[in-house]
C-alpha cells in the first residue's frame, strides 16, 4: 500500500502554523464554507433568540406555505419551520460533532495501539477493525441502532461507532510511517513509557490527516443521520432534526414543497460547507494527503 | 501474485467468523420475539402460548444458544444459512433471489459514477482555475451534500410525475433502472471527478508527464499515455470502496423507488427480528465486500507495476 | 379420479369458457398498495397480514364467502352447512363442479386436506389456526361431504372460513414447500398467480377454467379482466401520484391527505371503506402508575380532541370514535359516544383530584400525594406505537394543554408485543380488525394475557370476564352483540383505552375502471365483475 509520508509536525511553531492559515484562506471555497458554518454556529447558539416561534409548539391552523408571519411556511402539524430549522441546526451540528468524536476518539485510540506495539495486539484489534468494515455502508449502523432503540443519543452512538473502523486504520497507517522517524526512535531510546510516546510524540504527527477525515465525517454524519430518520430509525419526534424533518415533509412534496425543501437546503448548506473545509484544510496540510487506506 | 492472492484469502477467515460471530450475537440481544410476531401480525388475532412454543421448537430457537451458533456455522460453511423465520424459506435462497436486483443497481449505480465522475473530473483538472472548474467542482459538491431520499423524491416528482418520461418505480426494464442508478451513483459520481481532478493534477506535476511534455508529445498523447492510466489507481480504489458501500448501502434508494434487493431485505429482517435472515445477509454482504476488496487490490498490483508483493 | 376423465374436466371446462361467455371487454389492472403491507409469504393459511387474504381472492376460493352488502354469511364452494345439537359438529355440503388450477378436483378430501394443514404445527401458522378453533378432527363422509368435528363450540367458525380458510390443491401443497407453495398459490380462485418479485409487484392472470364464483359475481364462468398487477409501493409521496401516470389505475389504501387531489376530478372515482374493529386504540395499562388512577384516564380522554386531531392529520377524513368497538362494527354502542367530551377545565379538575398540580409552572401537572409515585415528580404518558408518528404528536400537544407530558415511541412490531408481555407501557397501540363481537373477547378478557394474546392492559373485573365469557359462548348473534354492549360500558366507565379516529381505507380508480366493488370491511376489495376500458 502506499503511504505518503508528511514530516511536518502539525502543532510545530508559529511561522507554520501562520503558512497554514494563509494557505487555507487563500482558498476561496474554503473561506465560504468557513462563513457558512460560522452562521450555522450562531443560528444554533441563539436560536432562541431568532426564532419568531417556539420550535415544537403545535398551531391547529395545520400546513401554510411561506408568508410573513412564517417565513419558511408551516409544517403539517402546523409548526413553525424557521423556528425548527434554527432550533435544528442546534440538533443536526450536534449529531455531527459528537458522533465524530465517538468515531475519532476510540478509532484514533485503537489504531494508535495497534500501530504502535504490532504484532499480536495489532494483529486482533486489526482483523476486529476489518470485521467492522466488512458492514458496508449504512449497515453497522442500522444494526447499532436496532439493538439500542431508536433516538437522537443513540443515532449519535450508532454513526460515531460506523466510523470507527476507518478513523482505526487511517491512525495505524500513520502511526506506522511516523514510527520510524529518528525522532521518535530517539525518544524510545531516552526510554519514555509507551503510553507517554504515543500521546505526546505520535498522536501530534498523525494529527492532520484525522482532522482533515473528522471535518469531511461531520458533514457525512449529518447525512448517515438523516438516512436512518428516512428509515424511520433516527431522531424521534418532535426533536426538529434536519433529517428528520426532510423526511417527515416528504410526503407532502408535491403539495406543500416547503415542509421538505427548507431543512434539506439546511442540510446541503451545511454538509457543504463541512466538505469545502475540509477540503481546505487538506489542501493547506498536504495537497496529497490519502484519506483512504 | 497467486501467493499473495492466497495469502489474502486465508486472511478473509477470521474477519468472517468474527463478523458471524458479532452479528449472532448482537441479534439475540434484540428484544422481542420473532415468532409471535410471525404468528400474530403486528395487528393480527390471538395466539395460544402453546402454539407459540410449539413454532419455537419446530424453527430450533428453544436450543442453546451456542448450539444455535453452532448450527449456523456449520451450515453457513456448506453454503446453507437456515431458514428466514418470516419468509419461512432458506436463507440462501431469498439472497440469491434478491441479489441480482441488488447487482444490477450497484452495477449500474457505478456506471453512472464512472460516466459522470470520470469526464467531469477531467474536464476540471485540464481546465483547472476555469469557470467550467468550479461548476464541475460545485455540482460534485452538492452530490456529496445532499440526503439520498429527497435527491430521489426529487427526481420522481420531476420525471415521472411531471415530466412522465421514466416510471416512478419498479424493478423492470432498463427504463426503471435509469433514476435509481442516478440517485444511487451521484454520490459515488462526486467522489471520483473530486478525485480524478486531484491526482490526474498531481500526476501532471510528476517527473515522466515533463519528460513526456519536454519530448514534443502533444497535451492528448501525454494525458491518454501516461497521466491517465496513473491517475486511475486511486480512483480504482475508491470504486471498490464505493460499490461495496452500494451493494448495502441502497436500502434508501430502494425504499424510494421500491425495488427488491438485500439492502431492503436486511433492514426489514433487523425490524422483524428474522435473525437468520439477518446473519445470513449480513454474512453474505461481508462476503461480497471483502471480495469486491480484494480484486481491488489485486487490480492495483496490475494496474501500477512499482508496486509488488510478495 | 383417473387422468382421462381429469383431461375431460379440464377440455368441458374450457369450452364451457370459450363458447358460452365470449368476454366483452377485459383489460389489464394495474393496484398500487402500500409495500409496508407486503406479505411476507402470500399463503394466508400461512401468513398474517391482511393483504394475503386479499391477494388470495384473485386465486383461490373459500368455503363460505361473507357478502359485501350486510356482511351475511353465504355458500360459496360449499353449497350449504347444518351444525349438530351440540354446537360442536358442522357438516359442509360442497360444490361439485369445482375443480383447481392444476386439474385437482375439489372434494372433501381437499377440504380435509387444507384444514389439517392449517391447524398442523407442523405448518406453522398461527393467526389462521387459531381463528379456525379447537378442532378435533376433519372427517370425509363423502366426495362431497366433510364433517369438522371441534372440541367446545366455536361460533366464529364461518367467519374463520370466510377470512382465514383458503381452498389450495392439496396435490400442490404436498409437492412444495411453504416457501415454494407461496410464489404458485394454485388455488381455484379466477386468476393464476404468474410472477411474484417480492418488494415489487405480483401479477395474475385470467384463468378461463373459473366457473363457481360468489353470489356478487354477476356473469358466469371466469371474469372479465385479463390480468391483474399488484405493485408494492412504499413511499406515500409515490403511491400518492402514481395514478396520474400511467403506471397503475387503482390505488389501495390512498394516503389521506391525496384525498382531496382527486375529489371533483372526473377522471378519477374515489372509494371508501372502513375497517369494523377496535379502530385505532391505545390500550392503557392499569397495573403501574400513572395510569393505575382512573381518573388520570379519564382526565386522558376529556384531555385528546379528535376532530382537532383529524383535521390537523388527515384532512378530517377518518371517523371520530369514543367506544371500544368502532361505529362501523355490529356491536357498535353509540350511548357511549358522549362519555368523555372534549373538556380540557374537567381533565384539569380530574387531575387535580388525582393530586396533580402543576406548581412549578412549566406547564405539565407533578404529583403530590399521589400513592406510589414521588412527591413533584411531572405526570409523564409514555405512548408506543408502530407509526403514525404525526397523530402522536398532534396527541402531545393537545394533552401538554391538560399538563399530561406525553412521550411519544415509534417502534418495531417485535418490540411492541414485548412491551406488552413486561408490561412496559403506559399507553400502547392495539387495533384487532374483527367484525365479530369476539374481538372483544381478545383483547379485555383477563385470562387472554401472555404470550401471543392481546389482553394487555392487566385490568381484573370479574364482571366484565363472566360477561366476556357468556358472549362467546353465545350462538344468537344478537344476543351476542348485547352482551359484547353491556362489556363495552364496563370498558368505557374504566377507559381503559384512548380511541383516536377509526381510519378509513381509500381507493381511487381511473374512471375506466369498472365494477371494482369493496368487501364489508374496507381493506377488502373484489374484481369478479371488473373491467378496465382500455
Amino acid at each position: 500500500m502506499q503511504h505518503s509520508v508528511t514530516q511536518d509536525n502539525y502543532d510545530g511553531d508559529a511561522t507554520t502554523r501562520r503558512r497554514l492559515l494563509r494557505l487555507f484562506f487563500r482558498n476561496r471555497g474554503a473561506v465560504i464554507g468557513l462563513l457558512v458554518l460560522f452562521c450555522w454556529i450562531v443560528i444554533a447558539l441563539f436560536a432562541p433568540f431568532f426564532s419568531p416561534f417556539n420550535p415544537i409548539e403545535i398551531d391547529f391552523i395545520g400546513r401554510v406555505g411561506p408568508s410573513w408571519e412564517h417565513p419558511f411556511g408551516t409544517d403539517r402539524l402546523g409548526r413553525d419551520l424557521l423556528s425548527r430549522v434554527f432550533f435544528g441546526a442546534r440538533i443536526s451540528l450536534l449529531l455531527g460533532v459528537i458522533s465524530v468524536a465517538i468515531g475519532l476518539v476510540s478509532g484514533t485510540l485503537l489504531g494508535l495501539v495497534a500501530g504502535y506495539y504490532g504484532g499480536r495486539v495489532e494483529t486482533v484489534i486489526m482483523r476486529f477493525v476489518d470485521a467492522l468494515l466488512a458492514f458496508p455502508g449504512i449497515l453497522l449502523a442500522l444494526i447499532v441502532i436496532a439493538v439500542l432503540g431508536p433516538g437522537l443519543g443513540n443515532v449519535m452512538i450508532a454513526v460515531g461507532i460506523s466510523t470507527i473502523p476507518e478513523y482505526a486504520r487511517l491512525a495505524r497507517s500513520k502511526v506506522l510511517s511516523v514510527k520510524e522517524l529518528p525522532y521518535i526512535e530517539a525518544v524510545k531510546g531516552l526510554g519514555s513509557a509507551g503510553g507517554r510516546i504515543m500521546f505526546r510524540h505520535i498522536l501530534p504527527n498523525i494529527s492532520g490527516p484525522l482532522i482533515v477525515l473528522s471535518t469531511l465525517q461531520v458533514g457525512n454524519a449529518i447525512l448517515v443521520g438523516s438516512g436512518l430518520s428516512f428509515l424511520g430509525m433516527g431522531a424521534q419526534p418532535p426533536t426538529p432534526e434536519w433529517g428528520l424533518m426532510t423526511a417527515e415533509g416528504r410526503n407532502f412534496l408535491n403539495r406543500a414543497w416547503w415542509i421538505s425543501t427548507f431543512p434539506g437546503l439546511a442540510i446541503l448548506s451545511a454538509v457543504m460547507a463541512m466538505n469545502l473545509i475540509g477540503d481546505g484544510l487538506r489542501e493547506a496540510l498536504d495537497p496529497r494527503m490519502k484519506l483512504d487506506v | 501474485m497467486f501467493t499473495y492472492t492466497v495469502r489474502r484469502i486465508t486472511e478473509l477467515i477470521p474477519v468472517l467468523i468474527i463478523v458471524s460471530v458479532i452479528v449472532f450475537s448482537v441479534m439475540h440481544l434484540l428484544p422481542g420475539d420473532p415468532t409471535e410476531l410471525m404468528l400474530a401480525g403486528a395487528e393480527g388475532g390471538a395466539v395460544s402460548a402453546e402454539r407459540l412454543e410449539e413454532l419455537r421448537e419446530v424453527m430450533g430457537l428453544n436450543d442453546p444458544l451456542y448450539q444455535q451458533f453452532g448450527n449456523f456455522f456449520v451450515g453457513a460453511v456448506q453454503g446453507d444459512l437456515g431458514t428466514s423465520i418470516r419468509f419461512r424459506s432458506p436463507v440462501t435462497e431469498i439472497v440469491l433471489d434478491r441479489f441480482p436486483y441488488t447487482l444490477r443497481l450497484s452495477l449500474a449505480g457505478l456506471a453512472v459514477a464512472m460516466l459522470i465522475g470520470v469526464p467531469l473530473g477531467t474536464l476540471a483538472a485540464i481546465k483547472r482555475n476555469t469557470w467550467l472548474d468550479s461548476f464541475s467542482m460545485a455540482l460534485s459538491l452538492i452530490g456529496v451534500s445532499m440526503p439520498i431520499f429527497w435527491l430521489g423524491l426529487l427526481l420522481i416528482l420531476v420525471f415521472a410525475i411531471n415530466l412522465r418520461w421514466l416510471p416512478t418505480t419498479g424493478a423492470g426494464g432498463v427504463k426503471a433502472l435509469i433514476m435509481p442508478a442516478f440517485t444511487l451513483g451521484f454520490v459515488s459520481a462526486a467522489l471520483v471527478s473530486r478525485l480524478i481532478r486531484s491526482s490526474l493534477l498531481e500526476v501532471l506535476q510528476e517527473d515522466y508527464v515533463r519528460t513526456a511534455r519536454s519530448k514534443g508529445l502533444t497535451g492528448r498523447a501525454v494525458l491518454v499515455h501516461h497521466a491517465f492510466k496513473n491517475a486511475l489507481i486511486p480512483v480504482v480504489t475508491i470504486i471498490g470502496l464505493q460499490f461495496g458501500h452500494m451493494l448495502a448501502g441502497a436500502v434508501v434508494t430502494e425504499t424510494v423507488f421500491s425495488r427488491p434487493g438485500l439492502g431492503r431485505l436486511v433492514v426489514n429482517a433487523i425490524l422483524w427480528k428474522d435473525f437468520p435472515l439477518v446473519q445470513g445477509t449480513v454474512l453474505f454482504l461481508a462476503i461480497m465486500y471483502v471480495l469486491v476488496n480484494l480484486i481491488v487490490d489485486i487490480s492495483y498490483a496490475w494496474l501500477d507495476p512499482r508496486i509488488h508483493y510478495g | 379420479m383417473s387422468k382421462l376423465s381429469k383431461m375431460c374436466v379440464v377440455l368441458i371446462a374450457a369450452l364451457f369458457a370459450a363458447g358460452s361467455f365470449a368476454v366483452a371487454q377485459g383489460g389489464d389492472l394495474v393496484i398500487a398498495m402500500n409495500g409496508s403491507s407486503e406479505p411476507a409469504n402470500l399463503d394466508s393459511q400461512l401468513d398474517p397480514f391482511d393483504s394475503a387474504k386479499v391477494l388470495n381472492n384473485l386465486v383461490a376460493d373459500r368455503l363460505v364467502f361473507i357478502n359485501p352488502d350486510g356482511a351475511q354469511i353465504e355458500p360459496h364452494l360449499a353449497t350449504g352447512w347444518e351444525i349438530s345439537d351440540d354446537n360442536l359438529t358442522w357438516t359442509f355440503t360442497l360444490r361439485e363442479d369445482v375443480m383447481f388450477q392444476d386439474g385437482t378436483p375439489f372434494n372433501a378430501e381437499a377440504v380435509k386436506a387444507n384444514l389439517e394443514r392449517i391447524i398442523s404445527p407442523e405448518t406453522g401458522s398461527g393467526e389462521a389456526a387459531e381463528a379456525l378453533g379447537p378442532i378435533a378432527s376433519v372427517d370425509v363422509v363423502d366426495e362431497f361431504t366433510v364433517t369438522v368435528t371441534h372440541e367446545s363450540p366455536w361460533n366464529s367458525f364461518l367467519y374463520a372460513l370466510a377470512t382465514q380458510g383458503v381452498m389450495w390443491s392439496p396435490t400442490a401443497l404436498a409437492e412444495n414447500t411453504p416457501g415454494e407453495f407461496s410464489s404458485l398459490l394454485i388455488g381455484t380462485g379466477p386468476f393464476k398467480l404468474v410472477e411474484w418479485v417480492p418488494n415489487s409487484h405480483v401479477r395474475f392472470e385470467r384463468w378461463d377454467g373459473y366457473n363457481w364464483g360468489p353470489s356478487i359475481k354477476q356473469e358466469p364462468g371466469p371474469v372479465a379482466l385479463d390480468s391483474v398487477t399488484v405493485k408494492f409501493i412504499d413511499e406515500e409521496l409515490v403511491r400518492g401520484t402514481i395514478i396520474t401516470t400511467d403506471e397503475a389505475n387503482v390505488v389501495w389504501d390512498l394516503p389521506a391527505q391525496f384525498v382531496a387531489d382527486y375529489e371533483g376530478n372526473s377522471d378519477y372515482q374515489l372509494l371508501s371503506g372502513y375497517q369494523a374493529g377496535t379502530g385505532m386504540q391505545y390500550v392503557m395499562n392499569v397495573t403501574q402508575p400513572p395510569l393505575d388512577n382512573l381518573l388520570v384516564r379519564r382526565a386522558i380522554r376529556h384531555a385528546t380532541n379528535q376532530a382537532g386531531l383529524n383535521n390537523l392529520v388527515y384532512d378530517g377524513r377518518n371517523l371520530v370514535m369514543n367506544t371500544p368497538l368502532n361505529s362501523v362494527h355490529p356491536c357498535y354502542a353509540p350511548e357511549l359516544e358522549s362519555v368523555y367530551p372534549y373538556d380540557l377545565d374537567g381533565a384539569k379538575a380530574l387531575l387535580a383530584e388525582a393530586g396533580y398540580e402543576d406548581r412549578n409552572g412549566d406547564g405539565i401537572v407533578e404529583a403530590y400525594g399521589v400513592a406510589g409515585v414521588e412527591d413533584g415528580s411531572p405526570l409523564v404518558v409514555r405512548w408506543t406505537a408502530l407509526s403514525r408518528q404525526a397523530k402522536g404528536e398532534a396527541l402531545q400537544a393537545q394533552l401538554r394543554q391538560a399538563g399530561i407530558d406525553l412521550q411519544l415511541e415509534i417502534i418495531p412490531g417485535p418490540v411492541q408485543l414485548e412491551r406488552a408481555q413486561k408490561k412496559d407501557f403506559d399507553l400502547i397501540y392495539e387495533r384487532q380488525r374483527i367484525a365479530l363481537p369476539e374481538v372483544l373477547h381478545i383483547v379485555w378478557f383477563s385470562e387472554n394475557d401472555g404470550p401471543g394474546q392481546w389482553a394487555w392492559t392487566g385490568f381484573q373485573d370479574e364482571e366484565l370476564d363472566s360477561l366476556l365469557e357468556q358472549m362467546i359462548n353465545s350462538l344468537e348473534p344478537s344476543e351476542a352483540c348485547d352482551l359484547a354492549r353491556q362489556a363495552q360500558h364496563i370498558i368505557q366507565d374504566n377507559a381503559l383505552q384512548l380511541p383516536t379516529l377509526s381510519e378509513a381505507v381509500f381507493y381511487v380508480l381511473e374512471n375506466n375502471v369498472q365494477g371494482f366493488e369493496l368487501g364489508s370491511q374496507g381493506l377488502w376489495f373484489y374484481v369478479y365483475n371488473a373491467s378496465v376500458e382500455e
